[in-house]
């Protein structure tokens, strides 16, 4: 009784301890039936599906990043027509119509907020008739 | 492990020409998914992960099988595939420790004892539960191995291979696989004597 686990009892707990290894492993023919059956479906799946969704990301920006590059630095970038077409409503737009909008504006009620715009442009007006007025006065004499 | 070298030559064959057929495959997937289950079931003791795993053990042997030298037998190959994936899994495992420390659930299933492993049988129902405990006691040391100490026992004692064996599947030296088993075996001696001490 010196060495208490000698080698025979060594070997008969590690010969209980295989027993029980098979009794876990142990498993119903479904399951390897269903086993196969996993991995058969896994072998068939398409490879692109297979690939990480962080490579597409990776692919995707790879493409991206090319294309950028592609285009050369002093091309002009394609834009919005809606955008393109502003200059041209506004080359439209001529000086005299321009001047009836704003007198328009004027005549519709000024808020109280435009108030100092208002009297300028009726000192600018009275400066006009009065101009004129003068002009009028030495053309006659 | 002799039967299923040998009754597998003619899929070897296919192997080392790179042509392996779905029925090829299906047959090497027959005669060993028990095995590496049970080997995977050895070194993890986790069922979800050895079934997850046996599964990918056969998928990488089929996506691999170019690579297949021959100059082992297939067994020793998919053992060593199963080998590898089931320390990528603990390696994983490990790492993920700290995770769960900082997680609220406890995890309790490693340290469950499961004394109704052993069979049945014998007059002495004080020497069953000695046995039951023992057997208890080696999974809880084959747990605590290092990963090659561990690797080395279970293709030792559950997988009953030979050292020449073990250290084709593993790579290394059969002194390396003698040093390994003997630490392993100390380990699990010292446990069981520990034991019968009441230490």
């Amino acid at each position: 009784m010196a060495d208490e686990f000698d080698d025979k009892n060594l070997k008969e707990t590690l010969n209980a301890w295989r027993e029980s290894v098979d009794r876990q492993a142990h498993r119903p023919d479904w399951f390897w039936a269903r086993q196969r059956t996993r991995m058969t479906s896994r072998m068939k799946q398409p490879k692109l599906l297979r690939v990480p969704t962080l490579a597409w990301a990776g692919i995707a920006a790879t493409v991206t990043i090319g294309v950028a590059l592609m285009v050369p630095a002093d091309t002009p970038l394609p834009s919005n027509p809606s955008v393109k077409s502003e200059p041209k409503i506004e080359a439209q737009v001529s000086d005299h119509e321009l001047m009836l909008q704003l007198e328009d504006t004027m005549n519709s009620g000024v808020p109280d907020a435009l108030q100092p715009a208002s009297a300028l442009a009726q000192e600018l007006d009275q400066a006009y008739s009065s101009k004129v007025t003068g002009k009028t006065k030495e053309s006659r004499q | 492990m002799a039967d299923s070298v040998l009754s597998l030559a003619a899929v070897e064959g296919n192997l080392t020409t790179t042509v392996l057929t779905a029925e090829d495959f299906d047959e090497l997937v027959r005669r060993n998914q028990k095995r590496i289950f049970r080997l995977l079931m050895a070194l993890l003791r986790d069922e979800d992960a050895a079934d997850t795993l046996t599964q990918e053990c056969f998928l990488r042997a089929y996506k691999k099988r170019s690579s297949f030298r021959g100059d082992s037998s297939v067994d020793t190959w998919i053992y060593r595939i199963a080998v590898n994936l089931a320390r990528d899994y603990q390696r994983s495992k490990r790492e993920g420790f700290w995770k769960k420390m900082f997680s609220a659930t406890p995890e309790t299933e490693d340290e469950m004892p499961l004394l109704d492993t052993v069979a049945d049988g014998g007059s002495n129902a004080e020497m069953q539960l000695l046995a039951r405990e023992e057997v208890e006691h080696v999974w809880y040391t084959v747990k605590r191995l290092s990963d090659n100490q561990r690797e080395v026992f279970v293709l030792r004692y559950a997988e009953d291979l030979t050292l020449d064996e073990i250290a084709q599947t593993l790579e290394m030296q059969v002194g390396t696989v003698k040093s390994h088993l003997n630490r392993a075996l100390t380990a699990v001696r010292k446990r069981l004597e520990d034991h019968r001490h009441g230490r």
